[in-house]
């Protein structure tokens, strides 16, 4: 039977992860979520455009289906089709609602761009899908719903959904992906329910699944040797961007007392006079391309971890005490150059030397040195 | 001052890391002096004090500590570092004497400080934070 085909979607995933033009699986979600905000949209418009029914025939959805026809090239662009029956020569009826759906909501994405825009022109109902889309976005990527627009490409962004989000929400709060790292302080077995304190102080609580509850205990249980986990999963956000809730956790893992990245989130809660009165806060931005460069280039499988300190004028200094060796590198922040000392405490010589640790091969100078010392 | 005394020393928070009190370890920074010190660093006289007695001390002057280390006179004269007994601004204070020596050697003392403290363990810890 000839079916008729309507292009729907074409947004163009833009950002890193889509240089080569494949679809990470984590936003597959997306496409189911433009599907089922696309058929309630149609549903309403239906409704808005026959003021004298009161319900949706039984039959609005039969016969239509959404497909992915293919994901084309321009960075990443899932081509998403509706195919509709036929009636004689002319497509069913009820398409017109779908293909009025799909504009409507582009329009919405297209008025999310404006900051300042506070309405959106679909029921709430159906703004809340967006709690779906867009959710595994990087802060670097975007979708544009109108690719081949000149003048307006209706891009969708985090931020753009963070403002549909919060016109939709009553109170004023919006979902997101989460990543956290604290101290598990509390657990109810029975709700399945955890708080959590973060590094900045604040407590939040979350749920977990009866498979996360091993870890989730193990955290709880050894909550006063500070074992620190991290979670990945989703969260409830307020208009601040303040985490509420986790609502579910996808990934959490114990760290290790000594994780640098978790160490170095810590330092970046220090203000100006940290030290009894003296000691300048570390750049956060530093403190960021740190973790980044360190998680990069350093042997975590094979060396042991350092200590990690704020130093007073604002740097970071990494500690070994490895054998007979005191080994420290202080880490320039603001010339992103590290300073190099190791001392024999047995034959009480030295070695002193910079390392610019913008270069790759400098940080296989700092980890072969190491390796000598574990030997 | 006899060789066996103790100079105690207090460990600031941020500059601690560790799981458990017992694991805890502390920076070699704790035994560099900072530019307001001037090269004198602040320590607690072993005779006159115990870890808890200067503890409670330091932090009745508003003062951060974690605990407390220590490097014994001896250690202090095999790395040519003259121990001050200045009892100023208190009795039983002492400095460090750091004056003489280049940031090279600053570095390496600390170093050499940090492994006897570290050697020594914790005397006194602060277990609320």
């Amino acid at each position: 039977m000839d079916r008729h085909k309507e292009v729907l979607f074409t947004p163009k995933y833009q950002g890193t992860r889509f240089e080569h033009h494949r679809f990470p699986l984590d936003l597959v979600e997306d496409l189911d979520t433009l599907r089922k905000m696309t058929i309630d949209l149609a549903k309403h418009i239906y409704l808005e455009n026959n003021p004298d029914k009161k319900r949706i025939p039984k039959n609005f959805t039969e016969g239509i289906s959404f497909e992915l026809e293919s994901i084309d090239k321009g960075s990443t662009i899932p081509k998403i089709v509706l195919m509709a029956g036929m009636t004689g020569l002319f497509p069913q009826h009820n398409l017109d609602y779908f293909t009025e759906a799909g504009k409507r909501i582009v329009e919405v994405i297209e008025k999310a761009e404006d900051p300042e825009n506070k309405k959106f022109e679909i029921p709430d109902t159906v703004l809340f899908h967006f709690h779906h889309l867009g959710k595994k976005l990087l802060d670097d990527e975007s979708i544009e719903f109108k690719p081949n627009d000149p003048a307006k490409k209706a891009t969708f962004t985090k931020e753009s959904r963070k403002r549909i989000l919060l016109v939709a929400s009553k109170n004023k709060e919006y979902s997101s992906d989460v990543f956290v790292k604290g101290l598990i302080t509390a657990v109810d077995k029975l709700k399945q329910t955890f708080d959590i304190q973060l590094i900045n102080g604040d407590k939040v609580k979350g749920c977990y699944l009866p498979e996360q509850q091993e870890t989730i205990m193990e955290a709880f249980n050894k909550m006063e040797n500070k074992q620190k986990i991290s979670i990945k999963g989703d969260g409830i956000l307020n208009i601040n961007d303040k985490l509420i809730t986790i609502t579910e956790m996808a990934e959490i893992n114990l760290l290790d007392a000594f994780d640098v990245a978790t160490r170095l989130e810590e330092l970046s809660l220090l203000e100006d006079g940290w030290l009894d009165g003296y000691g300048k806060a570390p750049d956060k931005q530093g403190l960021e391309w740190l973790a980044k460069t360190f998680d990069s280039n350093y042997d975590v499988e094979n060396l042991p971890l350092p200590a990690t300190f704020p130093t007073p004028e604002g740097n970071v200094q990494f500690e070994w005490s490895i054998g007979d060796f005191e080994i420290s590198m202080e880490v320039e922040l603001t010339r992103l150059r590290g300073v190099y000392h190791e001392y024999n405490t047995i034959t009480k010589k030295d070695k002193f030397f910079y390392l610019n640790l913008k270069e790759e091969k400098k940080w296989f100078i700092l980890n072969k040195l190491l390796y000598e010392k574990i030997k | 001052m006899e060789e066996a005394i103790l100079l105690l020393r207090q460990v600031h928070p941020s500059w601690i890391q560790g799981d458990s009190f017992s694991q805890q370890v502390f920076t070699s920074q704790t035994f560099t002096p900072t530019s307001k010190d001037e090269g004198l660093l602040s320590v607690y006289n072993g005779d006159m004090f115990t870890p808890e007695t200067a503890y409670n001390n330091h932090i009745s002057q508003s003062l951060k500590s974690a605990g407390v280390v220590a490097v014994s006179k001896k250690e202090c004269n095999e790395e040519d570092v003259p121990v001050i007994e200045d009892n100023d601004p208190f009795e039983g204070h002492c400095s460090l004497d750091f004056t003489s020596k280049s940031k090279g050697q600053v570095n390496r003392t600390a170093a050499a400080f940090k492994r006897y403290a570290q050697n020594r363990g914790w005397l006194f810890q602060n277990t609320s934070l």
